[in-house]
């Protein structure tokens, strides 16, 4: 069977998917895994028995798998909050994501130990969302206790609630007062994220030392996945013009730190092995630094597959190092089949794979002798399949419909990638030879003009959007 | 060159055009200010125009809850548009502290 890792996460997913619909008893599903596991050992030569086997336990193992998420231990944060509490609860926990500022209050997410309530202190689990109010210097990793009001994440905002769920977060506090919120240790997260977090803040520095606050806010973006500095009137505009993918760290980002770390590191002479392996490792660092998203993990794992694929000297298959990102995100959080990022990041690299070959074809492009003409084609054929592929879920998901995400990313995706890059070389220029990022800096002050010129320019066009 | 292969000597190129001309936008926006006018990002971009944005996107600006966006929505259609942010101070939540917070962020187009 060709591709037969994407099929299984294919399968994987559907299992999640039939689960989230219809409830089974967890009991039924291992039941039926372990009949499966057994037809498959029994059955090895026989391909049809052995085929159909393995699809029945990648289908249960998914539903097993999400419904293992959805049962909370006893002693989950959440249990111990009832809907219209409004009691005062003391929390004690370690930030568990990188804290946001916004509006004068800090927010992050809580894995929380210990909490105190009218009954008495009691160790506790689980996640928990936080809202303090004022400007305190949290950071990921620190132990804080906290005074304030705990309560089940609201009915009223089911897409919100559905995405606390999607993270693991059943439960929201906020604190009122400045002084009720304390930090009692600090390092005590992963060393590797917090170290990754480290940097992605000198990098921020950087370009907010080098570039105006608009332009730097959508590099920060580009580069380290920060897409709170872009300007709202910016993002919406992006949203309308089906250009605002450009903002979102993915594959291409991940290619480039993959380039540079491969190229720095072939200077120094270093083996082919242990070059692929640091190269490996940035990419992890890099995943962690700019959050983690859906696509960032995505790419990364992708990128590992294919680096894996060169040490064994094996050909990677696009379709099967899709199936195994997917599986890795599913494995850990099957939630994410139901994230609108996770569906989007991956239905528009698999309608590029898919689609892009067929509409080559298509066109005839191999009858088109003018390089730079047929790379301009090329590039609009890669934008159109995956706005065929995306089209539905944007209309599904966002109520908008961008006939003019085509023609738009013909012009915004070259600029958009000529600036990640010259971002990408002011940032490491900074810190060997400033002179230089000093240099690069109007250059990308320029791209994010044009960019966004071009950006606001083509929504004018009659019919560029329309919500629906 | 120096045994780098073609990706990575495009990449060296690359590098080498990208500063060269990062300083020649630098030297023309420093020198000759009108210049700025193509090379760098206008401000009003990044502000929201009050009388196409709708709702959600109001909400987004510090100081325009809810209420006031469906107002500032309210006000506008009632006029078929506004001409100037100056007609905001006609909208009765907002006070003159409350249209200094919050005319730096809007725009009409």
């Amino acid at each position: 069977m060709k591709h037969i890792l994407f099929w299984i996460a294919v399968i994987f997913s559907s299992g999640i998917a039939a689960v989230g619909a219809a409830d089974a008893p967890f009991a039924l599903l291992v039941l039926i895994i372990l009949s499966a596991l057994l037809v498959c050992l029994f059955s090895l030569k026989r391909r049809i028995i052995f085929g159909a086997s393995l699809c029945c336990l990648a289908f249960f193992m998914g539903a097993a798998v999400y419904k293992n998420s959805q049962i909370l231990p006893p002693d989950h944060i959440s249990r111990r909050v009832f809907s219209g509490d409004d009691s005062i609860y003391l929390v004690k926990g370690i930030i568990a994501e990188e804290p946001q500022i916004k509006s004068k209050r800090v927010s992050f997410v809580l894995n929380a130990s210990l909490i105190q309530d009218e009954e008495g202190q009691h160790n506790c689990s689980g996640k928990l969302q936080v809202s303090v109010k004022g400007g305190k210097d949290f950071y990921y990793g620190d132990e804080v206790a906290l005074r304030g009001r705990l309560s089940l994440v609201s009915d009223r905002n089911e897409s919100y609630r559905r995405y606390l769920a999607g993270q693991g977060v059943y439960a929201v506090m906020k604190v009122e007062l400045d002084e009720a919120a304390l930090k009692l240790g600090t390092n005590k997260g992963f060393f590797l994220k917090r170290f990754a977090l480290v940097l992605k803040e000198k990098m921020g520095g950087v370009i907010d030392d080098y570039l105006p606050k608009i332009s730097a806010g959508i590099l920060k973006a580009m580069v380290l996945g920060d897409k709170a500095a872009v300007a709202p009137a910016i993002y919406d505009s992006m949203i309308k013009a089906g250009t605002v993918h450009i903002l979102v760290v993915s594959g291409f980002n991940v290619g480039i730190v993959a380039f540079v770390v491969l190229l720095l590191l072939r200077a120094l002479r270093l083996p082919k092995v242990l070059r692929l392996l640091t190269a490996a490792l940035c990419l992890a660092v890099y995943c962690l630094a700019t959050g983690a998203s859906n696509p960032v993990v995505r790419a990364t794992v992708m990128a590992m597959v294919f680096i894996l694929a060169d040490i064994l000297e094996r050909e990677a298959d696009i379709y099967n190092s899709l199936g195994i990102a997917a599986l890795f995100i599913l494995a850990l959080n099957p939630a994410q089949l139901f994230d609108v990022g996770f569906q989007l990041s991956f239905i528009s690299v698999l309608a590029i794979v898919y689609i892009y070959p067929k509409l080559k074809s298509l066109f005839r492009l191999e009858a088109v002798k003018t390089r730079w003409l047929r790379g301009v084609i090329e590039g609009s054929l890669v934008s159109l399949a995956a706005w065929i592929g995306t089209a539905g879920f944007i209309v599904y998901y966002f109520r908008i419909i961008s006939p003019v995400a085509v023609l738009a990313n013909i012009f915004i995706v070259p600029l958009a990638a000529l600036m990640t890059l010259s971002g990408f070389c002011m940032v490491v220029a900074a810190a060997v030879f400033p002179p230089l990022a000093q240099m690069i800096a109007p250059a990308n002050e320029l791209l994010a003009a044009l960019l966004l010129r071009i950006n606001f320019m083509l929504l004018k066009v009659p019919g560029a959007c329309f919500y629906i | 060159m120096f045994g780098l292969t073609v990706q990575e000597r495009k990449a060296v190129v690359f590098l080498f055009v990208i500063a060269l001309s990062g300083g020649v936008f630098g030297f023309a926006a420093a020198r000759l200010p009108a210049s700025r006018a193509v090379l760098a990002v206008p401000d009003d971009l990044a502000r929201v125009d009050v009388n196409s944005a709708r709702k959600e996107l109001l909400m987004r600006v510090p100081g325009v809850g809810k209420g006031l966006a469906k107002k500032i929505i309210s006000y506008r259609d009632s006029r078929s548009g506004l001409t100037s942010l100056e007609q905001l101070r006609n909208i009765d939540s907002i006070t003159e502290a409350r249209f200094e917070k919050i005319k730096d962020y809007l725009v009409v187009r």
